[in-house]
């Protein structure tokens, strides 16, 4: 399957990317000279103990910060390029983001939260028939004019990510989906995610430290201290099952 | 406590900002009352002392009707009345003369310098008294002797009987009774001379007294035993009542003050009640630990504590600042040199305790909230159950107090009599309907932020839909607080466009009947009264169609003086705008032409208590004539000491009370009399010691005088719009600061940092206009409120939108706003998005 991927044009390119952030006077490296690809219809998990690095090097694909150094290229475009607004802009467009918490603004209902980035891009209107199609698909009718502390969590997760579909984005970048959710609604949210690039070719990164959740990618790398110390390919599988990841950690030691 | 302490200084410079608008609001409340009270305080003690000074010891006055003035005889009866222990007997004048190379209209003061002294101290600061035989020698007024250059051993020159006749100054005088007169420069003289060089012979205009018995004795016994027509002041009652007209704006400034110590403690409540929410996972972290409810109450007490004092000690260094400028400002406006700023430590002691005990005050709410806080509840999302039933009953207490407002004005002003003055009992009814009015807006104002916000957010959801919204949402997801923040908007606002819509008024009243009063827009005005021949000569200048003389005089009038003046009813007739009060019948200037009938103004009519087809008896040198009312006009004209006048015919004046003469002529053009006629008119009037004057600047004279005090009046209101503006500052930055993570998200879901700056600056702009758009609407129905209720006989302010000012205000806050959030905003849209979604 990976060799499938990486014959044809990679959707997105990690190439060579550091962070470091200071703290008190000694810069500490959290992203250390990292560099892969993922391709089309693609989904990756970024496994790891907390503090490995997995969420800055989320937040760097999405553009949400500049790396120190490295470039980071989105369906050819290079985003480490651009300035900060032109960076938003392309981001609004083609990236979907879903954070672990956080995800909703509180006094906007569930479908004017998953209207947002539409409402920002400066839509009147246009948005609706998108935003029911969303809701519909994502089994979310019900919850329209509800607002967040009015759903449970899988359901404001499920917003979550109708919202970062809306764009119709080339990638879906999702940090912990699940790390707040119970088991059902955690598996729902990840059979969804995986529909997306199975079923709607979009590519998708998705950072966990659950090995179940990141069963569903086709590919695991795996980060610590900074850097990505092992891949392992897991291949496209209708089953989702951890068994061979887990044995595969295992025998790696992790 | 130094736990506590630290805490409440960490609580607050964590928040420096936030802490200093607060400390800040608190001083602008204070520092405005300071200021209030402390220059109050001057100007009465200023008062007091100019009224010592003008009375001194002289308990009464008796003044002569007859321009000849007292002959001896009456100088006797009066020093052997058993109530009189000192009688300084004066005479004055007024008298062309040149001092320094210009000419001048002196009042000459003749008085008796032994007798004078036990009376009136002279206060000669340059120079010596004369002596009372000392011929040719002046004592001037010190303040006008040096602004035009004349010195002690100079001399100036006085026109006496015998014509220009040279006097050296032997003194200057300092504040004294003898400077306080209004008729131009002072010069005094020994009596003897002066009767000698004027030819007064023993004759005397007025008789200060010092009285050992009682002043009501003393009146009657002279009214029993005086020879010759007089008036007589009671200086006691006189100068008591002399009131300055900034005093009587004294409670209007108050209520601006206490408005902006309103605010100022609203930002202290919003600044605690905020800082309390931020901070619950922290109180109930203190509470696990082991603080008590009492201890947390007391860390929020003492947090208000440091704001109260840091906010009241820079109050109290404003209010000095306010009272000194205010004190300036007096000074030049109103001309009460002598004024002087005393610092009074028990006042400021006060108003600095007031100021921490009001933030004390505000603080209990707050702290009892952060009190309650449970050790676990802190570590449970925000509770908004029962909000939404507690709102409902917020709207229908504001309902009931927006009725309760209406029935309160309409029917306080229902207690005004026709064209008569709103009795003191409808005024504090209308006062409580204004006061509700602004409770029940407040009230309802959480309610109506739904419709109010959607439609005022309607022209910027053209330009910017998503910022529109999202700004919006803001506004209303917290609606207590941001009606309180608009709140003090509307209410400062209002007062601002309610007083500048009132002053319109006043000064349209002002000036239209300054313009009703005379025939024609060129005044000759004399300082002495003019013989017709003067007349005569300016009629017969090219150009001039005619003219219309008016003359000032005094009569007794039963028991009091009636100051009249003598106009051409015919003239009046033809060119006049005089104001009829309502009802007037018709004839009223043939009636005063052709009988012996007078017109009055309301005031005066009611300080007489007369009305039309009554009678009044005046006092001739004949006997006593009785004149009719034939009419009521809104104004008449003011004599040369400003009192108000009984408009007389010159025939009936002339006939009955020997009037010749003029003090002001009227001069009518011909029609197409060109520029130089005013060249010409000007250079006649100087030629006889006389003025000429347009109407517009008599009218202008009136507008500044009113001008200065509103002006003052809409400075301190507009202290409370930039008070108002502070609280919505201080509710964007905590609107900004609580939705960082809201921000950031959005940001990450592609909004561009000028978007979100734009949503927090669309906030700012919706709450300031919303403020000032209901500030302007309340302020507009107030001027109607306040122009009805206002309204007295002879001041009948129009009603007039004041829409320059409501854009004024509506834009300056609007603007203000926007300005002030600029940088919060931009902070705001800089924020890392990975770092405010980590924030927690």
């Amino acid at each position: 399957m990976s060799e499938q991927a990486t014959a044809v044009q990679p959707t997105v390119v990690a190439d060579n990317l550091s962070k470091a952030y200071r703290i008190s006077t000694r810069p500490h490296v959290v992203v250390d000279r990292v560099g892969f690809t993922v391709a089309q219809g693609e989904l990756v998990a970024i496994m790891g103990p907390s503090g490995c690095g997995k969420s800055t090097l989320l937040h760097l694909l999405a553009g949400l910060e500049p790396p120190d150094s490295g470039r980071v290229v989105v369906g050819g475009t290079e985003i480490t390029a651009m300035d900060e607004r032109r960076r938003t802009e392309f981001r609004r467009d083609n990236i979907g983001f879903v954070f672990q918490f956080f995800n909703l603004v509180p006094n906007l209902t569930a479908a004017e939260n998953i209207a947002l980035p539409m409402r920002i891009a400066g839509s009147r209107g246009g948005h609706f028939d998108r935003v029911s199609d969303l809701m519909r698909d994502l089994n979310l009718r019900n919850l329209q004019g509800h607002r967040p502390e009015e759903i449970s969590g899988g359901e404001q997760q499920r917003v979550a990510i109708a919202r970062a579909l809306l764009m119709e984005p080339t990638v879906i970048i999702a940090d912990e989906p699940t790390g707040n959710l119970d088991f059902t609604t955690g598996n729902e949210v990840l059979d969804l995610l995986w529909s997306r690039c199975h079923e709607h070719g979009q590519t998708g990164i998705l950072a966990t430290h659950d090995a179940r959740a990141a069963a569903y990618a086709d590919r695991v790398l795996v980060m610590r201290d900074g850097r990505i110390i092992e891949t392992i390919d897991l291949g496209r599988r209708q089953d989702h099952s951890a068994a061979p990841l887990i044995s595969r950690l295992a025998q790696l030691g992790l | 406590m130094p736990l506590l302490l630290s805490l409440a200084w960490r609580n607050s410079a964590s928040r420096l900002q936030r802490s200093v608008l607060t400390a800040l609001a608190v001083a602008l409340g204070v520092g405005l009352i300071l200021g209030t009270e402390l220059s109050s305080r001057a100007l009465q003690a200023e008062l007091r002392q100019s009224a010592a000074d003008l009375a001194g010891r002289a308990d009464a006055e008796v003044f002569a009707f007859s321009e000849a003035g007292f002959s001896q005889d009456m100088v006797t009866v009066v020093k052997k009345l058993p109530e009189v222990s000192i009688v300084a007997p004066v005479v004055s004048k007024r008298v062309f003369g040149d001092a320094g190379g210009s000419s001048y209209t002196f009042q000459v003061l003749g008085v008796d310098p032994a007798a004078e002294q036990q009376l009136h101290p002279f206060n000669i600061v340059e120079g010596s008294l004369f002596a009372a035989d000392a011929r040719g020698t002046v004592l001037l007024d010190a303040r006008w002797a040096r602004a035009h250059n004349v010195a002690v051993g100079s001399t100036i020159s006085l026109f006496t009987a015998t014509g220009p006749d040279t006097f050296k100054v032997a003194g200057l005088l300092g504040d004294s009774s003898f400077v306080q007169s209004s008729f131009g420069p002072i010069a005094l003289v020994p009596l003897g001379i002066a009767q000698k060089a004027f030819r007064l012979g023993a004759h005397l205009t007025q008789l200060s007294i010092g009285l050992k018995g009682s002043y009501s004795d003393f009146r009657r016994d002279l009214r029993l035993k005086a020879t010759e027509e007089y008036t007589v002041r009671d200086n006691q009652v006189f100068f008591a009542s002399s009131r300055n007209p900034y005093l009587e704006l004294q409670p209007v400034l108050l209520f601006f003050s206490v408005l902006a110590l309103v605010i100022g403690l609203f930002l202290i409540y919003n600044n605690l009640a905020m800082t309390v929410s931020e901070r619950r996972r922290d109180i109930g972290l203190l509470r696990s630990a082991g603080a008590t409810p009492a201890w947390v109450r007391r860390l929020f007490i003492t947090q208000a504590l440091l704001l109260g004092v840091a906010g009241s000690v820079l109050g109290v260094l404003l209010g000095i600042g306010v009272a000194a400028a205010l004190v300036q400002y007096l000074k030049a406006s109103s001309g009460q040199l002598g004024l002087s700023l005393s610092l009074d430590p028990v006042v400021m002691l006060a108003v600095f305790a007031l100021g921490i005990l009001a933030t004390v005050v505000c603080a209990l709410v707050p702290a009892a909230r952060a009190a309650a806080v449970a050790p676990l509840e802190a570590i449970r999302p925000l509770q908004l159950l029962g909000a939404e039933r507690s709102r409902r009953r917020t709207t229908a207490l504001g309902l009931a107090l927006l009725v309760v407002a209406g029935v309160l004005i309409v029917s306080g002003l229902a207690q005004r009599p026709a064209d008569l003055e709103l009795p003191q009992s409808g005024l504090v009814v209308v006062a409580g309907g204004i006061i509700a009015l602004f409770a029940g807006i407040l009230a309802v104002t959480p309610a109506l932020l739904v419709p109010v916000t959607r439609l005022l957010s309607q022209p910027l959801r053209i330009f910017a839909p998503a910022e529109a919204m999202l700004a919006r949402n803001a506004v209303i997801r917290r609606p207590n607080r941001s009606a309180l923040t608009i709140g003090g908007l509307l209410v400062s606002g209002a007062l601002v466009v309610a007083v500048a819509g009132l002053s319109q008024g006043a000064l349209d009243a002002g000036s239209s009947w300054v313009q009703s009063l005379f025939v024609s827009d060129q005044l000759m005005v004399s300082p002495v009264r003019q013989p017709d021949l003067v007349r005569q000569d300016i009629n017969k200048l090219a150009g001039v169609d005619a003219t219309s003389p008016i003359a000032f005089f005094t009569l007794r009038a039963g028991e009091r003086a009636m100051n009249l003046a003598a106009v051409d009813p015919l003239d009046y007739a033809a060119h006049g705008r005089l104001q009829f009060a309502p009802g007037t019948p018709p004839g009223a200037f043939t009636e005063i032409e052709e009988s012996r009938s007078v017109f009055i103004s309301r005031r005066l009519a009611q300080l007489q208590a007369v009305r039309v087809g009554d009678s009044i008896p005046l006092t001739a040198a004949s006997g006593v004539l009785e004149y009719r009312v034939a009419a009521i006009v809104e104004h008449s004209l003011p004599a040369p000491g400003g009192e108000e006048t009984a408009l007389i015919s010159l025939a009936n004046a002339r006939q009955d009370f020997g009037v010749t003469g003029f003090n002001i002529l009227q001069v009518l053009p011909n029609q197409g009399a060109g520029q130089d006629l005013q060249a010409r008119l000007e250079h006649a009037a100087g030629q006889y010691g006389m003025q000429l004057e347009p109407v517009a600047a008599v009218r202008d004279g009136v507008r500044r005088g009113l001008e200065s005090l509103l002006l003052l009046l809409s400075a301190v209101g507009l202290v409370g719009v930039v008070m108002g503006l502070l609280s919505v500052i201080q509710t964007i930055l905590l609107n900004v600061s609580e939705s960082t993570r809201e921000l950031a998200l959005l940001r990450a879901v592609g909004a561009t940092a000028s978007q979100v700056r734009g949503i927090i600056l669309s906030q700012s702009a919706l709450l300031s206009l919303t403020g000032a758009i209901g500030g302007a609407a309340v302020g507009t129905l107030l001027v109607a409120v306040m122009t009805r209720a206002g309204a007295s006989i002879g001041f009948q302010p129009v009603y007039e939108v004041p829409w320059g000012v409501i854009a004024l205000v509506v834009l300056a806050s609007v603007l203000g706003a926007l300005l002030a959030v600029a940088l919060p905003a931009r902070r705001a849209a800089r924020t890392s998005v990975v770092a405010a979604i980590r924030y927690e």
